[in-house]
C-alpha cells in the first residue's frame, strides 16, 4: 500500500466526522456494550476471586459445621465438645477435627487492658485453618490436654498488645490466667474476611475447664475428611449424627467447599445472566449500527469512491479506510465503555460492598472480541466500496 | 519508410482493435467496436460523438478506468491491456489526469486537499503535498481558494480546482470529459483557454465533447459513432 498510514488515519476520520451523529450513536452502542461486559467481567471477576479465597481457606476436603444463632441460657448448646468427639470416633472418614470455642475476654498487659476474641481449639486447628507462624509454634497436644497456660497470637493481636515491643515469649493475662505467648501467626489476606489476625488462641481445654466460660458450647467445628470422600455426602452424614445428638433440632450449619460454590452461582446467576445479556445485546445493536452506519456511509460516498479511485487508489486502500473507520468507532466506543463499566461497576461494588476485580486477560479477550465485531461489521460495506465501479459511479454522480 | 517509423516517437497511447461489450439481461451491448486509434505525444484530440456513442467509453478505456473486452492498448509504451486492477490503479495515478463534467471533487476536503489526493495514493508527504497543491492552484488561479470546500466555490472554480487536481503529478495523459458541460459561457471560455495553455505546456490532451466550438480548438478531431471511429 502506498498510502501512509496517517493518510489513511486521517480519511477515515474524516469519514466518520461526515455523519456526526450517526458516528455518535455506534459509538454509544459499543459503549453501552462494552460498559456492561466489562461491569460483568468485574463483577463475576470479584466474586469468583473471592470464592476462590473462601474455597482456599476452607481447603476442598475441608468440612466446617456452624452453631447457629446464641442459646439461650436453658437452652441446650448448639454444639459442644461432645459433638466434636463423637464426630471424630465415629465417623470413619473423619481425619483431623478442631473444635472451636470463640470467646472475647479482656487481655491485661502489665500496663493497659484490651478485649480480644479468644480463641479455644486444638493444635490441628492452625493447619486445617492454613494458618502459618512468624514467631513459635502452635501449642502441642500435651499442652492442649494438660491445659498449660500457653496462647499464640494472631498478627493484629500481638501488634495490639505490643506496639512497639516484642510479644513473644511475654506472659500476658487472659481472663483470670496469665499466659505465655509461644507463637505468632502470620499476617491473613484481608480478603479472607475472618480476622484470624485479631485472635489469640488458647488451648480449648483452658477455656473448658477454667473460667472464661462455664458452658460447654463451641462456635464451630472444623473436620479434615479423607481424600477421595465426597464432602457432600460426608457432610449429610455429618448432618445425620448431630440431628441425632441434638434430638433433631437443627441448630447447625455445614459448609463445604462446593456448597459454597452453588451458593454463589444461585445468588450471582441471575445478576450475571441479566449483565450478560445486557452487554451481547448492546454490542449487537453496536454491530447493527456499525455496519447499517457504514453501509449508508458507502452508498452515499460512491462518488467520493470513485474519485479516489479514478485517481489511482487501489482497491485495498479503499478497503482500508472503510475498515479502519469501522474499526475506529468500534474502538472509541470499546475505549468510552471501559471507562464507564469500571467506574459504574466500581461504584456499584462499592455501594452493594461486592468484591470488584477486573480480570486483564479477560479484558483483553474481550477488547480484541469489540474490535473483531466492528471489522465484521464493517467488512462486507467495506468490500462493496472497494469493489465498486467507478465508471458506472462516477455516471451516477453527475 | 522504415527508417521513419523508427525515428518517430512512440505514441502516448494506442489502440488496435479495441472492443468493448457488455451483457446485460436484455442482451450484449457493443460500445466500443474494434477502435483503432494513435494518439501523439503532444496532441490535442477531440473526440466527438452523440450521447450513447461510446466516446465516454473510449475515454474510460483511455483512461484505465474500464477494460476493453478485446483488442491491444498501449500507454506511454507499455502495454496495459490485460493489467491486474492494482496496476492499472497505480498507472492511472501515474499517467492519467481526468477532468470530468461534474467536476467530482470530494465534498468534504478542501480544495487544496482534492488537488493533492493522487499524491495521496503515491505516498507524499502532507507538507510537500500541501506545497505542491498550493503550486498547482496558483497556476488555475485559485491562489485565494487553497481552504475553501468545493461547495463555497463556483463551477467554474471547481473546474480549475479539478484540473490543478488532474495536473499536479504532471502525467503524460489528460483526458477530459465535457470539461465545460456544466458551465455557463464565460466560465467555459476560461476553462478551455486553461486546457489550450496547458496543451501548450506539452501536455497530450483528450477532449470528448458534442460541441463543436469546443472541438475547434483541438488539432485533430475523431467522430465515434455507434462505438466505432468514422
Amino acid at each position: 500500500m502506498r498510502i501512509q498510514p496517517r493518510d489513511l488515519l486521517g480519511a477515515a476520520i474524516a469519514g466518520i466526522r461526515l455523519y456526526r451523529l450517526r458516528s455518535s450513536l455506534t459509538i454509544a452502542s459499543f459503549a453501552a456494550g462494552t460498559a456492561a461486559a466489562v461491569a460483568l467481567l468485574a463483577i463475576t471477576g470479584g466474586a469468583r476471586q473471592e470464592l476462590l479465597d473462601r474455597i482456599q481457606r476452607l481447603g476442598a476436603n475441608l468440612v466446617s459445621i456452624h452453631a447457629i444463632g446464641e442459646a439461650g441460657r436453658e437452652a441446650p448448646p448448639a454444639l459442644t465438645i461432645s459433638d466434636a468427639i463423637a464426630i471424630e470416633q465415629s465417623l470413619s472418614f473423619a481425619r483431623d477435627i478442631a473444635p472451636v470455642r470463640v470467646v472475647p475476654a479482656s487481655v491485661l498487659l502489665p500496663d493497659e487492658q484490651i478485649t480480644v476474641q479468644v480463641v479455644g481449639t486444638t493444635p490441628d486447628y492452625f493447619a486445617l485453618r492454613g494458618l502459618s507462624f512468624t514467631r513459635g509454634r502452635a501449642f502441642s497436644a500435651t499442652e492442649n490436654d494438660e491445659g498449660r497456660a500457653v496462647c499464640v497470637a494472631g498478627d493484629g493481636t500481638a501488634r495490639r498488645l505490643a506496639p512497639e515491643g516484642v510479644v513473644y515469649g511475654s506472659l500476658v493475662k487472659v481472663g483470670q490466667r496469665w499466659c505465655r505467648v509461644i507463637g505468632i501467626l502470620a499476617p491473613e489476606a484481608a480478603t479472607t474476611g475472618e480476622d484470624a489476625d485479631r485472635r489469640l488462641y488458647v488451648p480449648i481445654s483452658t477455656t473448658l475447664r477454667r473460667d472464661l466460660s462455664s458452658r460447654q458450647a463451641l462456635g464451630e467445628i472444623l473436620l479434615r475428611i479423607a481424600d477421595g470422600v465426597d464432602p457432600e455426602r460426608a457432610a449429610q452424614v455429618v448432618k445425620r449424627t448431630l440431628l441425632r445428638r441434638h434430638d433433631g433440632i437443627e441448630h447447625f450449619s455445614i459448609e463445604t467447599a462446593q456448597a459454597l460454590l452453588r451458593q454463589q452461582r444461585s445468588a450471582r446467576g441471575l445478576l450475571d445472566a441479566l449483565l450478560a445479556a445486557v452487554a451481547l445485546l448492546a454490542l449487537c445493536l453496536g454491530g447493527v449500527a456499525l455496519g447499517s452506519q457504514a453501509w449508508q456511509s458507502v452508498s452515499l460516498r460512491r462518488g467520493e469512491i470513485a474519485i479516489r479511485r479514478a485517481i489511482g487508489a487501489r482497491r485495498k486502500e479503499i478497503l482500508a479506510q472503510f475498515l479502519l473507520e469501522g474499526i475506529m468507532l468500534a474502538a472509541a466506543g470499546a475505549a468510552l465503555g471501559v471507562g464507564l463499566g469500571v467506574a459504574g461497576s466500581g461504584f456499584a461494588s462499592t455501594l452493594g460492598n461486592w468484591p470488584w476485580l477486573l480480570p486483564t486477560r479477560s479484558l483483553a479477550a474481550t477488547l480484541a472480541a469489540i474490535l473483531v465485531l466492528g471489522v465484521a461489521a464493517t467488512l462486507y460495506p467495506a468490500y462493496r466500496a472497494a469493489t465498486l465501479d467507478p465508471v458506472a459511479a462516477l455516471r451516477h454522480e453527475r | 519508410m522504415i527508417m521513419n517509423e523508427r525515428a518517430a516517437p512512440t505514441p502516448c497511447a494506442s489502440l488496435e482493435r479495441i472492443e468493448r461489450r457488455y451483457t446485460r439481461r436484455d442482451g450484449a451491448v457493443t460500445a466500443l467496436d474494434a477502435v483503432d486509434l494513435e494518439i501523439a505525444r503532444g496532441e490535442m484530440l477531440a473526440l466527438m460523438g452523440p450521447s450513447g456513442s461510446g466516446k465516454s467509453t473510449l475515454l474510460h478505456v483511455l483512461g484505465l478506468l474500464d477494460t476493453p473486452t478485446a483488442g491491444r492498448y498501449r500507454l506511454d509504451g507499455e502495454d496495459v491491456s490485460r493489467l491486474d486492477d492494482d496496476s492499472r490503479s497505480t498507472r492511472r495515478n501515474e499517467k492519467i489526469g481526468f477532468v470530468f463534467q461534474a467536476f467530482h471533487l470530494v465534498p468534504h476536503l478542501t480544495l487544496q486537499e482534492n488537488a493533492s489526493l493522487p499524491l495521496v495514493y503515491r505516498g507524499v508527504h502532507e507538507d510537500e503535498r500541501r506545497d505542491r497543491a498550493a503550486t498547482a492552484l496558483r497556476k488555475v488561479g485559485l491562489d485565494h481558494r487553497l481552504t475553501h470546500l468545493p461547495d463555497e466555490v463556483s463551477g467554474g472554480e471547481q473546474q480549475r480546482a479539478a484540473i490543478a487536481r488532474a495536473l499536479i503529478h504532471e502525467p503524460p495523459l489528460l483526458l477530459a470529459d465535457e470539461p465545460t458541460g456544466n458551465l455557463d459561457e464565460t466560465s467555459a471560455e476560461s476553462i478551455l483557454d486553461l486546457v489550450r495553455s496547458i496543451h501548450q505546456g506539452g501536455t497530450t490532451v483528450v477532449l470528448v465533447t458534442h460541441n463543436p466550438h469546443v472541438a475547434a480548438m483541438a488539432e485533430r478531431t475523431q467522430e465515434i459513432r455507434d462505438g466505432r471511429l468514422l
